[in-house]
């Protein structure tokens, strides 16, 4: 599933992330929004967008951006 | 687009002395940079455009029994040197041009250590000595998260220091920047071939395990594409070197700033605290510099313009040019700069407080969608909601915008707000021509304000500013914290003294200038100087000169040209002015409306709606002119008048001829 449609509260795992453009698929990855990070939704915006908790970083993203963010349930393992 | 990125390598403001070395700071925005450059400099500093770009830099000096002097330069901030802006661009490019930095000192926050370390890790891949300085340790402790400095000093092959800078404890860091600066041999080029010429010094020959033969790879990662494949290794490098040298003692746990958050950028709550934030800082800048600057102008015009007189009166020059020169020309030029000092204060205060403790970024958060559609980030609101009060804080409050591209589109928006100073003139036109509806004509104008500011933002983006881009928002929010009042002091105190820097030349001389104009007689009349009445002076001659111009407005008179003339310089003189170009005595209503009906040939209400459309469109005042220099550049700058002057004419045109044909 995509963050824009992923609950608010639990963390999860990105599996990719894509924006329209190279640069901006760059930055998201600059500001540590890449493959195999934990993410959670802490909550939603006035505009459709969401505040991120990426460990102790805190990004707000507009829609667009949620959109192109696959994420997966961040199950613990169980040993 | 004309904000290129500089090729030059001068810097602006206070220089060291000319032999005196260069160290840059860089680092990602909210990491603490410009707090320790704060901490490091002092008063020794000033903050202006880069030379040949609307980006900001700071430079000042940093003395240190370590070192002595050094020229620091403050660099935008940046997430890494793949720019996606001019003011990243210009960090990218000065770095790269490498040879005028001696040393660059890059600022992590420890509190975010992963996202400061992608930038180090491509400074680190340049051939210039680097140390780094460590920040925020406190806030990184406090979320029980621990750097290890000398695990990062090993991966990045060089010095780390850290420090807290808002408790000026930045001597160990001195010391490595001299470090690096006695012996840039031991910060050897990691972008080597690789092998042990890309080692640290201490490291055994031909070792495979040195972090600077892994540096080799990530130079080479750099420097061979901007492809995201390949950048994938610095992240890799980033996620590794953030693991080994941070240990976490708390769970990821739900701060108070998130919090705050929830309150503060929810999707109805957040704009209404916006909107009452907004009316605070409208509010204050207007109401609370109000009776202030009343009080400076009484005593300009009162106490200081008596002794000025009394003084020539003794010196036997009383009624001399010498004494109207100074007493209207210079008193009052001077006089009408320091009004502006407390409205400007108070915005420099509260644009550092809300920068400082964080709601900047959640403001941008909120409006982004709504300011998206003219093209502009959510941060944009400020300046021009602050341009209803007065556009000459609202030029300055552009720096808040992280984009130059934005800051020089907001700037040319501004002057398009409708400023307090214009409502004294729309009350008495509204209430000459309007009597039974100047309320509504006054809202009206206000309603044509905001139309202008969307009309004038479409109408950039479609020509001069087509190439800026309209990115979506992700955005880094810092933690609230509570803004220090020695770091308010110093920035409000900064910001000040630059505008001062830049607008008294400007204002006080075209003060000074309309002044000459009015004792200097009209050609082909038998006045001599000083003596003219003003509908024989020059003033008068242009203005009627200039009225040919305005004959499709329907005000082509030279009163009410001369009133505009005067407006160029300041609004809040139009009335006054306006009424001196009549006889005493005489009613300047009535004066106006019989001129008005004459000029519009018997259609003046349609011509007086032209002209509250020509004062409402066209250039604000001096000082806005001055304040925009500041921000965006000469050139912009007398763009923007060309802009502002040719909609105010074809709008007014627009208005009387669709007016006086409909009425």
């Amino acid at each position: 599933m995509t963050l824009d449609a992923a609950p608010t509260g639990p963390p999860m795992i990105v599996l990719s992330a894509r924006a329209d453009s190279v640069s901006m698929t760059r930055r998201l990855a600059e500001m540590g929004i890449r493959p195999g990070v934990s993410v959670r939704i802490l909550s939603r915006t006035s505009g459709g967008g969401a505040i991120l908790a990426i460990a102790d970083d805190r990004i707000a993203v507009a829609r667009s951006i949620l959109a192109g963010i696959h994420v997966a349930e961040n199950v613990p393992a169980h040993g | 687009m004309a904000e290129t990125v500089a090729s030059c390598h001068e810097t602006p403001g206070p220089p060291a002395s000319p032999h005196a070395r260069t160290v840059a700071l860089v680092g990602s925005p909210n990491s603490g940079k410009s707090t320790l450059f704060n901490a490091l400099t002092g008063a020794g500093r000033a903050v202006g455009n880069y030379p040949g770009t609307s980006v900001e830099v700071g430079t000042g000096r940093w003395t240190d029994p370590a070192f002595g002097e050094l020229s620091l330069t403050d660099l935008p901030g940046a997430y890494s040197l793949d720019p996606m802006s001019p003011d990243e661009a210009l960090t990218a490019d000065l770095l790269h041009g490498g040879g005028h930095v001696d040393v660059v000192v890059v600022v992590c926050d420890a509190a975010h250590l992963g996202r400061s370390l992608v930038l180090a890790a491509h400074v680190r891949a340049l051939p210039v000595p680097v140390v780094v300085a460590v920040t925020m340790t406190d806030v990184a402790a406090r979320r029980g998260v621990e750097v290890d400095d000398s695990v990062l000093a090993e991966r990045l092959g060089v010095d780390v220091v850290r420090l807290d800078p808002r408790r000026r404890d930045v001597h160990e860091l001195a010391r490595a920047v001299s470090r690096a600066l006695a012996k840039p041999a031991a910060h050897p080029l990691v972008l080597g071939s690789g092998g042990s010429s890309g080692c640290m010094p201490d490291c055994p020959a031909n070792c495979t395990s040195c972090p600077a033969t892994e540096m080799t790879d990530l130079a080479a990662t750099l420097a061979a594409d901007d492809d995201l494949a390949q950048a994938e290794a610095v992240f890799t490098w980033v996620t590794e070197t953030t693991q080994l040298a941070t240990t976490r003692t708390l769970a990821d746990h739900r701060t108070w700033t998130d919090r705050i958050d929830r309150w503060v950028t929810a999707p109805v709550l957040g704009p209404l605290i916006f909107l009452g934030v907004m009316w605070a800082v409208f509010a204050l800048t207007t109401t609370v510099a109000a009776p202030l600057q009343d009080v400076l102008d009484s005593f300009f015009s009162g106490p200081v313009t008596t002794a000025a007189i009394t003084l020539f009166d003794t010196v036997g020059l009383g009624g001399s040019l010498a004494e109207g020169f100074v007493v209207n020309g210079l008193i009052a030029g001077v006089g009408m700069l320091l009004t502006f000092i407390p409205l400007m204060a108070i915005m420099f205060v509260l644009l550092a407080f809300l920068e400082d403790s964080g709601y900047m970024a959640r403001a941008a958060v909120v409006t982004d969608r709504l300011m998206g559609r003219l093209g502009l980030p959510g941060r944009a609101f400020l300046p021009l909601v602050v341009g209803f009060g007065c556009n000459v804080p609202a030029i300055s409050a552009v720096r808040v915008l992280p984009d130059a591209r934005h800051r020089l589109l907001t700037a040319l928006l501004v002057p398009f707000t409708s400023c307090s100073a214009r409502l004294t003139v729309y009350v008495m036109v509204a209430a000459t021509f309007f009597p039974a509806h100047a309320g509504t004509v006054v809202f009206a104008m206000y309603l044509a304000s905001i139309l202008l500011v969307v009309l004038g933002g479409l109408l950039l983006r479609s020509t001069l500013i087509r190439t800026m881009g309209s990115d979506p928002l992700v955005l880094d929010l810092p933690p609230y914290q509570r803004p220090s009042v020695r770091m308010l002091g110093a920035a409000t105190w900064m910001r000040l003294r630059g505008f001062l820097q830049t607008a008294s030349g400007i204002i006080v001389a075209t003060v000074a200038v309309v002044w000459v104009l009015g004792i200097m007689p009209a050609p082909g009349t038998a006045y001599t100087v000083g003596e003219v009445p003003i509908a024989d002076s020059l003033y008068a001659w242009i203005a009627d000169q200039a009225s040919v111009l305005f004959i499709p407005t329907g005000f082509a008179e030279w009163h009410a040209i001369g009133a505009l003339i005067v407006g160029f310089v300041a609004k809040e003189a139009v009335i006054s002015s306006w009424a001196q170009t009549y006889p005493a005595g005489a009613d300047l209503q009535s004066s106006v409306y019989a001129d008005f009906v004459v000029s519009s040939g018997g259609h003046p209400q349609a011509a007086a709606t032209a002209f509250m459309v020509f004062l409402l469109a066209y250039t604000p005042c001096v000082a806005t002119l001055a304040a925009q220099k500041r921000q965006i550049g000469a050139r912009w700058t007398a763009t923007g008048v060309v802009m502002q002057l040719t909609m105010a004419w074809l709008l007014a045109v627009a208005v009387f001829q669709i007016g006086s044909a409909i009425t």
